[in-house]
């Protein structure tokens, strides 16, 4: 249902009351280094916005003057006090999209970065393949047959790992997830196990016993951690966990998977990734400007990834959240006041070991000799720097060359949004 | 879990052996229905290199259709497997009775767009541009967004809702339903059981998106017309019925491509400025005949419509639509995703040997080739004054300018023509119909035949299904059953009756294959993967509980029927007859083994079953992209019923959701033997 904008502005304004309270968590993380919480383990939220978000109408380079002359129809007015349309100030050069005001308070209490001209070197234009190429971390080469998040459970192999070390409420597992580490899909907690009725167990038993033989095969693996993966939710029990710290979630399916993301992270079943995707993103007509099509789905991001945020409070401190997109639009607006498939983007990071309050990489520039192809935004950061620098600093992994084949992950190259 | 990877997602087929010629024998005796149990089926001609003679027809009827039903088998064998084969090839020649009877509560099937588009408004719509207008309260006018606290939305929906009702109109979740409703139908009872895999894959293959805009009107004629009567002839005038076809033309934005420098007659535009709430689609009185004819007044309602059509679905905030009104002329321009896409997706193959080059120059091709009036009238036309008429090169062949629309025409041809399109369409269906790993000289062979044949498809089907590759062992129960064929053959082999079958679409979409709800121009991706994770697995278990146990509204198992003779309490004799209809016996000793025991444990109890949770709709579905205020969809946590709600529906509307049959405690027991066979590892393949 629609998520008025009176709504938004109330919910939002109580976000910012509670985010002025002092973030308690980064005193439970001079804690954890002390040993108090040493049980904690990182975990990643990697969110895909599936279909391309135009990185410019996000994060709003106002201070480049070319930006206004190339979308007469499309920009976001700059920044300006009391203009509920004008685009929110970040630094002086660039400004967040109006309707992602639930994220300027992460920002500004220093928990959310932006990167941005970021994306990916290969020059396709196809959803199919940069989607594939950003999910595989191999972009330019089809023949990578696992995911890099998958490869990352790969490389840190843990013989105790839960079944839900890795979960994607999505349907069916994104190609990120994709390849021997085992990894879980789901669309709803609730609906995860066999429904037989009176009697489930038994009948349970039975489906189990079927799956039970090891012949190497994907079905019976399946099965057999189908069936492991059932019981444990069931002693775990995270739909008793509700929303805290007055964290609201928008009612869309994005926002409920956030939601139970939540719900499974403080079940403490074991959760280390988590994967969730996004749609509606491929603007090709009436995008629309401080509202409209972009602005809805801008809002459904930012107030959903803020209630996750809040809902976390504490917990956020070993929790960091990426968004990522398979390219940018074209920086001259198209006949239908929409963009076309671009190259550069931006991606926001969010979470208690982010170095937020800032936006990361180098600005290329948007006039047109500055741009790629003359038509896109350059890209000056591969994302596969910004995936390594989570894999490494965040998540701990040392074996880099092996999350990312093929590539020279380089902490020089690192952008340095994760405290260190 | 599996916590030693062998690093292999590959399917092997290991283990799997036929039934105990004992069993064979005890069957024989017990079975009233076909029950095939293959001659000799033991493990020495599990040995041999070549599938039985029933192992070939329970492939070929897993394959060319959705699984055997009672006595298929039987018919396939008496009539001759090259006969079969034939007449699947020729739907035409298939007699098909009942099937438009089971699809008299569909009306949509057999209207018009137009017809569509006037029966079944948008809620938005209706209260924008009909009754509402003149409603009392002026507060109620538009759609509340901003504002509009829960009573003025409650009222603001009822008001819709009585509207429908008084003139026998319904909302578009309707057509929705009716099309996954035909499909579910026609792959469970039609005779031609080949032309409705090959609708399924085609359509796949050029997918488009339901809830796109308009297409939620236009998908209807785009599977009944476009795609329906060219599943099995020239793959070039498939290609070209789709590419003139206004469900793709909306889909991917080939509607509005215009030249940059499409000469713009002047004249029209400010009337359409001065009513920018009028919609073509509902009459406007002021439009005069010589501005009907006008192409550019045509387009730029064309454009106004599809807009008006999109705000409809992002967004009902009246004030978010207000720069419609005073928006400024939009600049023409080019528009590439169609273009890129016919080559990537429809045709060449990612790796097909095309640049953004030729992106380019076909997207020039293919400018003005659009849909006059999609509320009014909803056809293909061809607007020269949007076309680049320019000389262009498309793949190294020169198209000479002032071609008009021959120019998009010969880029069709091109392509059609084009080596890499008869590999990558090659390709395609083998993948489909033997394997996610296709063999090589197969799709070299049927590469051949598109070559020869002029991209002949029934020709390229024939090849598959005649050759040896085809009838492998390498190729039986080799491919993972997708949702949807899971949940037909399982209708099938139980001899279900599907009368109302929107709760079954909807488990569809809960084991992960939304019908017509792929949002992706690629359609499902086609392998294994796609279908078996830990969550899909469950629900395919799931699925054949409730289906056995006449959980799904509108779905009818009989149980006594099935078991025939047996008596219930003969348990061992039950599960002996699940498995000989649902797998011919064919199984796996270890599934055997399994079974066994939980006959001697037990494996029904007596009760209640739980309630089948929530199952995810087009709605929810859409809910990322939409903001409909009239279906408000499910909460999070929280049950809330909107208009696209079956129930809702149902009482508002008369849909029919069927019944759900009472079964007994025994028959419950009964049933869920069969539920339990529906979940081995063997019904899960083709």
């Amino acid at each position: 249902m629609a998520v008025t904008r009176r709504f938004f502005l109330k919910s939002s304004g109580v976000a910012m009351a509670g985010f002025a309270a002092a973030p308690s968590f980064l005193k439970r993380a001079v804690m954890a280094q002390t040993g108090a919480a040493s049980k904690d383990h990182p975990i990643i939220i990697a969110i895909f916005q599936r279909g391309a978000m135009d990185g410019i109408s996000a994060v709003i380079p106002f201070g480049d003057k070319s930006y206004y002359s190339v979308r007469p129809n499309i920009a976001i007015p700059e920044p300006k006090g009391g203009n509920a349309d004008a685009a929110l100030d970040l630094d002086g050069y660039f400004a967040l999209h109006p309707q992602l005001a639930p994220f300027k308070a992460i920002y500004d209490e220093g928990h959310l970065a932006v990167v941005h001209a970021v994306g990916s070197p290969d020059n396709t234009r196809s959803h199919f393949d940069a989607q594939d190429y950003m999910e595989s971390a191999t972009p330019g080469n089809k023949g990578t047959g696992d995911g890099w998040l998958n490869r990352y459970l790969q490389v840190r192999k843990d013989p105790k790992a839960s079944p839900f070390r890795a979960v994607s409420f999505t349907a069916n597992l994104p190609r990120t997830l994709l390849g021997p580490a085992p990894a879980i899909a789901m669309t709803n907690i609730n609906d995860f196990g066999v429904r037989a009725g009176q009697g489930n167990g038994q009948v349970a038993k039975g489906f189990e016993e079927l799956y039970s033989q090891s012949l190497g095969d994907a079905l019976h693996g399946t099965g057999k951690e189908a069936f492991e993966a059932v019981k444990m939710l069931k002693k775990a029990n995270p739909l008793q966990y509700q929303a805290a710290n007055g964290a609201n979630y928008p009612r869309s399916p994005f926002g409920n998977s956030l939601l139970q993301i939540a719900q499974l992270i403080k079940a403490d079943i074991g959760i280390e990734v988590a994967f969730t995707d996004v749609g509606g993103w491929d603007t090709h007509a009436n995008q629309g400007s401080s509202r409209g099509q972009l602005a809805n789905r801008l809002q459904d991001l930012s107030q959903a990834i803020a209630a996750l945020y809040r809902d976390l409070g504490d917990r956020m401190r070993n929790v960091v959240i990426l968004t990522m997109t398979e390219f940018g639009r074209t920086i001259r607006q198209n006949g239908s006041g929409g963009t076309d498939h671009g190259h550069a983007s931006c991606l926001f990071v969010a979470g208690g070991p982010v170095k937020g309050g800032k936006v990361y990489g180098k600005w290329p520039g948007l006039s047109t000799d500055q741009l790629y192809e003359g038509r896109d935004l350059a890209l000056t950061t591969d994302f596969r720097d910004v995936f390594s620098e989570i894999a490494a600093r965040h998540m701990g992994a040392s074996n880099l060359n092996s999350i990312f084949p093929g590539y020279n992950a380089n902490p020089a190259n690192f952008r340095g949004f994760i405290r260190s | 879990m599996r916590r030693e990877t062998n690093g292999s997602f590959k399917l092997r087929f290991a283990g799997r052996r036929f039934a105990s010629s004992a069993l064979a024998v005890a069957m024989a005796g017990a079975l009233t229905f076909s029950a095939i149990i293959p001659a000799g089926a033991d493990t020495k001609s599990r040995a041999s290199l070549s599938l039985t003679e029933n192992q070939k027809i329970i492939h070929l009827l897993n394959r060319i259709g959705y699984g055997p039903r009672a006595g298929d088998v039987e018919r396939v064998k008496k009539m001759g497997l090259d006969k079969y084969i034939d007449l699947q090839l020729h739907p035409e020649r298939v007699d098909d009775p009942g099937i438009e009877a089971r699809l008299v509560n569909f009306p949509s099937l057999r209207m018009s767009t137009a017809e569509i588009q006037r029966t079944y408004p948008p809620p938005n719509l209706l209260a924008r541009e009909l009754g509402l207008k003149q409603g009392k309260n002026a507060a109620l006018q538009q759609p509340p967004g901003e504002g509009a606290d829960e009573n003025q939305k409650r009222e603001y929906r009822q008001q819709v809702m009585a509207y429908y009702q008084e003139h026998g109109l319904k909302p578009p979740q309707f057509l929705l339903q009716e099309l996954q409703g035909q499909k579910i139908i026609r792959a469970a009872y039609s005779e031609r059981q080949l032309q409705e895999v090959m609708t399924d894959f085609w359509f796949n293959h050029f997918n488009i998106f339901w809830a796109k805009n308009l297409d939620r009107d236009l998908t209807t004629d785009y599977e009944m017309n476009v795609i329906r009567p060219n599943t099995m002839g020239k793959f070039k005038d498939l290609l070209m019925a789709t590419a003139k076809s206004p469900a793709m033309l909306v889909y991917l934005d080939n509607f509005q491509s215009t030249s940059p420098d499409a000469q713009l007659p002047q004249r029209g535009a400010g009337q359409l400025q001065r009513r920018p709430g009028a919609l073509g689609g509902l009459g406007n009185p002021r439009l005069g005949q010589q501005r009907a004819n006008d192409p550019y007044y045509r387009q730029q309602q064309t454009d106004r419509e599809m807009q008006r059509d999109q705000m409809r679905n992002q967004n009902p905030n009246p004030q978010q639509q207000a720069p419609l009104a005073g928006q400024p002329k939009r600049k023409p321009g080019i528009n590439e995703n169609y273009a890129r896409e016919i080559m990537e997706l429809h045709t060449l193959g990612v790796e097909g040997g095309y640049a953004q080059k030729d992106v380019q120059e076909v997207a020039r091709c293919l400018t003005g080739w659009t849909v006059d009036r999609p509320r009014q009238s909803t056809g293909f036309v061809f607007r020269s004054f949007m076309h680049d008429n320019k000389e262009k090169t498309v793949l190294g062949q020169k198209i000479p300018a002032g071609g008009g629309i021959k120019d998009g025409e010969m880029v069709i041809d091109i392509l059609a023509h084009h080596p890499s399109t008869a590999k990558f369409i090659s390709t395609k269906l083998v993948r489909r119909f033997v394997s996610d790993t296709p063999p090589q000289a197969l799709v070299d062979r049927v590469t051949a035949v598109y070559t020869k044949t002029d991209g002949d498809i029934r020709e390229m089907l024939r090849t598959i299904f005649t050759s040896p590759e085809f009838n492998s062992k390498e190729a039986y129960r080799a491919k993972i059953k997708s949702p949807f064929e899971l949940a037909i053959s399982a209708i099938r082999a139980l001899g279900a009756d599907v009368n109302a079958p929107i709760q079954t679409a909807q488990f569809i979409a809960k084991m992960g294959e939304p019908l017509y709800l792929y949002q992706a121009p690629t359609g499902y991706p086609d392998r294994a993967d796609q279908w078996v994770n830990t969550g899909s697995l469950l629900e395919r278990l799931n699925f054949g509980l409730a289906l056995t146990t006449n959980k799904l509204r509108g779905a009818a198992f009989d149980v006594k029927r099935a078991v025939g003779s047996i008596e219930m309490s003969d348990r061992q004799r039950v599960m002996e007859r699940a498995i000989a209809s649902l797998l011919y016996g064919d199984i796996s000793t270890q599934t055997r083994s399994v079974l066994d025991k939980q006959l001697k444990e037990g494996v029904p109890v007596k009760g209640e079953l739980g309630a089948v949770p929530p199952i995810p709709t087009g709605d929810e579905v859409m809910a990322g992209n939409s903001t409909e205020a009239l279906p408000p969809t499910q909460g999070v946590g929280k049950g809330q019923k909107g208009i696209g709600n079956p129930e809702r529906l149902e009482r508002r509307f008369g849909l029919n959701a069927g019944t759900q049959i009472a079964m007994s405690a025994d028959d419950l027991e009964t049933a869920k033997v069969f539920g339990l066979v529906l979940g081995a590892p063997e019904f899960q393949r083709r």
